[in-house]
């Protein structure tokens, strides 16, 4: 037999009895371990000890459920044999030398307890970054449990149904207030379909001698009815079209009746609790309908020189923009604004090609209509009405604490999803997600909570509110860049996801409001120089000669706050704004499409950079008078 | 007469550096030895011992090592380290006012004997 090694503490007996040692310091494929003492085990030394039969159990038992380091229990065996040898040698009898040591679960318990405390440090720092692990984990999936159980908990509290309080109030006005059912009418009396908008949208602005109007004048022909009946309506005082139900079978099937509709799966939607955020959609392309039709058959009444025609389609055009404008959902304020602008470009156009077809109670009759448009003044978008959208859309994403707060649902989750925009983890749609129970808790705590997403679209409407409210030659930025810039970034768009859905470009609306402000002002400088023409066999030699016997005021320029600029040349006036450039170019025209854009731009944000061309409002000059506006 | 647990939790390790301090002393010596000097008092459970003893050599007051003896047996022999005196005499001092307020409080009656 080997002998067994001696001190503990060396070198040696630590690479023998630790259990990688020798593998490490020697490796298999060289096998150099019999050149080495043999390793000896607690058994092994149990077993060539020289105690009595009797003993031994106790020591292998005490050994064994220490469950220690090979190395620790052949230590622990060499001190207990040696401690039953002298126990035994001063006892002279075995069992009373067990009876003495006590108990042998209670001792492994004990020497493992202290042998373990001599480990190495590394293997405590080991050991306690396990345990940290652990409990990390452990807390991390009781963590997780409660945002799964929070999750799949909560559901959305529809605590105010503001559809059914617009309707209220829309269906308290009495049916002959009301312009909707004379719309509805009209558009069950079309024989032919006005649609598709894209292509009637262009009616009201092309030029004379285009194929086009082969076309809308057959659909203007055979809608006679409709017109007459849309005419009418824009005579009563509101649009009074309750928001739900948003399709109307009866149009719809009409409609899809009629050859260019396109046709779809018509949705029966009675309920007075619908989201009000999802009501625009179909009013708006019935309407758009009514007012393209409207504007459509002004143009050519305008190229018919009829003026009788002409100025009931205007004072029509400007009846619907006044109830659109009237109207609860932010869209309806776009399109009223589309239609103002339609009927300012449709004056200008007028004056500049038949002068004579309006007549002078006609064009003050008209002045005095657009001048009231909104009140008077320049014309602000209320976006406001975005906040009845926002907080109906929140209490369909998120519970409801009674104060202001709520988490996201999973039903909000759902409907982020079918709305469009990249929800984290979630992804965009309504397929079905895998590990929807594992990613859902998680995505919803990756969006903000509903007080923190009320409060930041609060402070991002209130800025857009601020900036709007700011004559445009004082913006330092279009309304609602700052939070298109916020959004651009991943953090934010993920935060606040929800107001991605609810607050898209709306800041850049005030442009168009401007620009219909401008518009505006440009027809009824237009109107009033045609007065002055009549008036005094002349156009005035300056805008002040106008004021203020056909103006209260001089118009302002929106880009420069300046008045507008206005040439009188040998061939007729000429009124322009300086442009987005704000460099007055002495009434240049842009030469092309894309200066065209660039020089006023509507919507899409586009740089300012200098351009040799200024925005043409009314050119009353002899030579121009062949094309559209 | 048997110590209870928690002060004898107290007590076994003063008492075994104690004796630790003149000499070196394997385990079973120790038993004996506490037994013996204590009277019985401090007869800890041999089962406890040896934890004691890892506890304390965890602890870098005293250090084991694998000794022949004069009998050709092999023994653990432990002696105090440095931090093993140093320890000892703050415990005896701390000791030593304890048993003087114990004293004081008429709880013992007579100087605790020394132990040699």
């Amino acid at each position: 037999m080997n002998a067994l090694p001696g001190s503990t503490d060396s070198m040696l007996w630590r690479v023998l009895f630790t259990p990688v040692g020798p593998r490490l310091i020697v490796g298999r494929r060289l096998s150099l371990r019999r050149w080495l003492p043999r390793r000896w085990s607690a058994g092994e030394l149990i077993a060539a000890s020289t105690l009595p039969a009797e003993v031994t159990p106790l020591i292998v038992e005490v050994v064994r459920r220490t469950r220690l380091w090979r190395r620790e229990k052949v230590d622990v065996a060499r001190e207990l044999i040696a401690h039953f040898e002298d126990a035994i040698k001063g006892e002279g009898d075995p069992v009373q030398a067990l009876s003495d040591f006590g108990e042998a679960r209670q001792a492994a318990k004990l020497i493992r307890r202290a042998k373990k405390r001599n480990r190495p440090l590394i293997w405590h720092a080991w050991r306690r970054t396990l345990h940290a692990a652990a409990a990390a984990l452990c807390l991390s999936v009781a963590f997780y449990g409660v945002l799964i159980a929070r999750y799949f908990s909560g559901s959305p509290v529809i605590a105010r149904n503001y559809t059914a309080e617009v309707n209220a109030t829309i269906l308290a006005v009495p049916e002959e207030q009301r312009a909707w059912p004379l719309y509805r009418e009209a558009l069950l009396a079309l024989e032919v379909s006005p649609l598709p908008a894209s292509e009637v949208n262009q009616w009201p602005l092309l030029p004379a001698d285009v194929p086009q109007w082969v076309e809308a004048r057959r659909v203007i022909a055979a809608n006679q009815a409709s017109l007459e009946l849309i005419r009418r309506g824009a005579g009563r005082p509101q649009m009074g079209f309750p928001l739900i139900p948003q399709v109307d079978p009866e149009v719809d099937l009409h409609l899809q009746s009629l050859v260019h509709f396109p046709a779809r799966e018509i949705e029966m939607r009675e309920s007075t609790t619908g989201p009000i955020y999802n009501t625009g959609g179909m009013r708006w392309q019935y309407l758009r309908g009514a007012g393209m039709l409207i504007a459509a058959d002004a143009r050519l009444a305008l190229l018919d020189e009829d003026g009788g025609r002409l100025f009931t389609d205007l004072l029509t055009i400007i009846g619907l923009a006044d109830q659109h404008n009237g109207e609860t959902l932010f869209i309806d304020q776009i399109y009223s604004l589309h239609l103002l602008n339609t009927t300012a470009r449709l004056i200008a156009e007028a004056l500049a090609r038949s002068p004579a077809a309006l007549d002078d109670e006609q064009l003050v009759g008209l002045a005095h209509r657009l001048s009231a448009y909104a009140g008077g003044g320049p014309i602000q978008i209320r976006f406001d009405v975005q906040r009845m959208y926002f907080a109906d859309f929140l209490q369909r994403l998120y519970t409801d604490d009674g104060e202001g707060d709520g988490r996201l649902t999973s039903e909000g989750i759902e409907m982020l999803r079918s709305m469009g925009p990249d929800v984290p983890l979630m992804g965009v749609g309504d397929e079905p997600v895998r590990f929807e129970w594992l990613k859902g808790p998680l995505a919803a705590q990756l969006i903000g909570g509903r007080r923190e997403v009320s409060e930041e679209f609060e402070r991002q409407l209130s800025l857009m509110e601020r900036q709007a409210a700011e004559p445009r030659w004082l913006w330092k930025e279009i309304p609602g860049t700052t939070y298109e810039n916020q959004v651009a970034s991943p953090a934010y768009y993920r935060r606040y996801l929800p107001l991605f859905v609810m607050l898209p470009a709306i800041g850049r609306s005030a442009m168009v409001a401007e620009s219909a402000t401008q518009r505006r002002d440009a027809a009824l400088t237009a109107i009033a120089l045609e007065l002055h023409r009549r008036r005094h066999g002349r156009y005035p030699a300056r805008l002040d000669d106008l004021v203020p016997n056909f103006l209260p005021a001089l118009p302002i320029d929106r880009f420069d706050g300046q008045p507008l600029r206005y040439l009188l040349t040998d061939d007729g006036p000429l009124l322009y704004s300086v442009g987005a450039d704000r460099i007055d170019d002495g009434g240049a025209a842009p030469v092309n499409e894309e200066d065209a854009q660039r020089v006023a731009p509507y919507w899409f944000r586009i740089p300012a950079d200098p351009m040799n061309a200024d925005w043409i409002l009314w050119d009353g000059r002899r030579q121009s008078a062949t094309d559209a506006p | 007469m048997r110590i209870e647990t928690e002060l004898m939790r107290g007590a076994g390790p003063v008492a075994v550096l104690k004796l630790l301090e003149r000499r070196a002393m394997y385990g079973y010596e120790l038993i004996e030895a506490l037994a013996q000097r204590t009277e019985g008092v401090l007869d800890m459970g041999q089962s406890t011992l040896y934890p004691l003893l890892y506890n304390l050599e965890a602890k870098g007051l005293i250090v084991g090592e694998w000794r022949e003896a004069e009998s050709g047996r092999n023994r653990k022999y432990y002696r105090l380290t440095g931090k093993g005196r140093r320890r000892l005499a703050h415990d005896t001092k701390q000791w030593s006012a304890l048993s003087t307020a114990m004293q004081a409080l008429g709880i013992t009656a007579n100087p605790s004997p020394e132990v040699r």
